[in-house]
């Protein structure tokens, strides 16, 4: 039987490594545990950090590959390099005329508050409009129970949470939607989170019986 | 016993029974002569051969996307569960003209869905052509990479697109962009408010914890099949320990007991 020995020895590391920072945290009163918890949560930590500049590398040289082969949409990739060495050049000049250094140096921040914010928010802006198309879709979906319900509480929490003109009668909406928003909304969540947690937790077992291996065969 | 002792040994007992029970259902799942595993219907795993075999027919690629959810962090499972999926249904997909290609916003998820895909390369004994550029990086917030995934849609001809992990109210973007070019889309979000926008915006959503069914009802797996059926009889002990507190609450038992 020919045996993967990297394989072996990278499922002894996660599964020892997941069982004590596990035992840490479910054992909170032995030095030890706490101690190597944190070393290997700080080994995590940079090496998120190295995964990050992994994936500014990766975007770049998929962005840089497009450009070069002047696919479709090449010229939003020229944007986006452009873009990131306009970032990267505003923190080194910030540097260098000692403006601050860092991820909030002036020049960023004003980046990040003018540019990207502004940006960002016009595209959740955009969400409510295709969300009207979207609740148009359903409407032309052949009829379900799941369905008719959905599309029955988004018409009532819309005209519940509206603000109505002064002397209109809101028909019990309002109050209709606020037991629907206390009781069976908040209910639903909470089955859903209790189904998702309980997923959660599965996957993280799997992982540390080595039942499951994502981080190599 | 003070409460922070009683917390981290009632969480300890919970996930010994949980691991107990998981390892025995696997066991029993994966003897010979065990009894197939029957689940519900969910009409998005149901659907997945054909948008996959759409794409591959259609020359067009396959995108699987793990959200923007990060790995290390509360996001993990959902973009391990987005991983698992990968591994069963891109072995299709690599064999086709144009290969899958796998988004999300984190440098390790990325590095994970590159590991996974070079794994079903090889398994297909087709390593060559493999591009690492397959899995990438669209967007590093999660404003950029739903806006990332509307335009990818169209630029890499995208024929299917599937996505499985954590995401926000940006999955809208890419359900629309899915949807004005006419091609089926899944998806999944461990967010309970994005599952309700999915359901609205998505031609296949996936509810509450189907999204950590994939291995289970595409795969087949002992492991998976164990874990779905340890969930169902925690989820059952755990609605009956709720009802029995609202039972005991209602009768003045709990007050009795704790004084």
């Amino acid at each position: 039987m020919k045996i993967r020995y990297l394989s072996f020895l990278s499922t002894i590391i996660a599964v020892s490594v997941g069982v004590i920072v596990l035992l840490g945290y479910v054992v909170p009163n032995v030095g030890l545990l706490q101690n190597l918890r944190w070393l290997f949560v700080g080994w995590a930590s940079t090496g998120a950090a190295v995964a990050v500049w992994i994936g500014v590398l990766n975007l770049m040289s998929v962005h840089w590959k497009k450009f070069n082969s002047q696919s479709s949409g090449w010229v939003y990739s020229i944007f986006l390099i452009l873009s990131l060495l306009v970032v990267i050049g505003a923190a080194i000049v910030a540097w260098v005329l000692q403006w601050g250094s860092g991820a909030s140096n002036p020049a960023n921040v004003w980046i990040f508050r003018y540019v990207q914010s502004a940006v960002g928010a016009s595209l959740s802006g955009l969400i409510v409009f295709f969300l009207v198309f979207a609740g148009y879709r359903l409407m032309r979906r052949p009829p379900s129970l799941t369905v008719v319900v959905f599309l029955i509480v988004a018409v009532i929490s819309l005209i519940g949470m509206a603000p109505l003109p002064l002397g209109i009668p809101d028909l019990g909406l309002q109050a209709m939607w606020g037991w629907i928003a206390g009781v069976p909304a908040v209910a639903g969540a909470r089955g859903l989170l209790l189904g998702v947690g309980l997923g959660i937790v599965a996957t993280g077992l799997r992982i540390l019986l080595a039942l499951d291996r994502p981080y190599g065969e | 016993m003070d409460l922070t002792t009683l917390t981290a040994v009632s969480g300890f007992l919970f996930l010994a029974l949980f691991g107990g029970l998981l390892m025995l259902f696997t066991v029993l799942a994966a003897r010979k002569g065990a009894a197939p595993a029957i689940f519900r219907n969910i009409e998005a795993f149901q659907s997945l051969p054909n948008t996959v075999g759409r794409a591959v027919e259609t020359g067009r690629r396959l995108h699987i996307s793990l959200g923007s959810g990060s790995i290390g962090g509360q996001d993990t499972a959902a973009a391990l569960a987005g991983l698992t999926v990968l591994d069963q249904i891109s072995a299709v997909a690599v064999v086709s003209d144009k290969p899958p290609v796998v988004t999300t916003a984190d440098g390790t998820a990325m590095l994970l869905a590159q590991d996974v895909l070079r794994q079903v390369y090889a398994r297909q004994n087709a390593l060559p052509r493999y591009d690492p550029t397959s899995a990438r990086v669209a967007g590093l917030s999660a404003d950029s990479f739903g806006a990332a995934l509307t335009s990818l849609i169209k630029d890499e001809s995208v024929g299917g697109t599937i996505l499985i992990g954590s995401v926000g109210p940006e999955a809208v973007l890419f359900t629309e962009a899915g949807q004005r070019a006419g091609i089926t889309t899944l998806a999944g979000s461990d967010d309970p408010a994005t599952q309700a926008l999915l359901f609205a915006s998505a031609d296949y959503p996936l509810v509450g914890e189907d999204l950590f069914a994939g291995g289970a009802y595409i795969g087949r797996h002992p492991a998976h099949i164990a874990s779905l059926r340890t969930q169902d009889v925690l989820r059952m002990a755990i609605g009956f320990v709720i009802l029995a507190g609202f039972v005991a609450q209602s009768l003045g038992l709990l007050d009795l007991f704790f004084k």
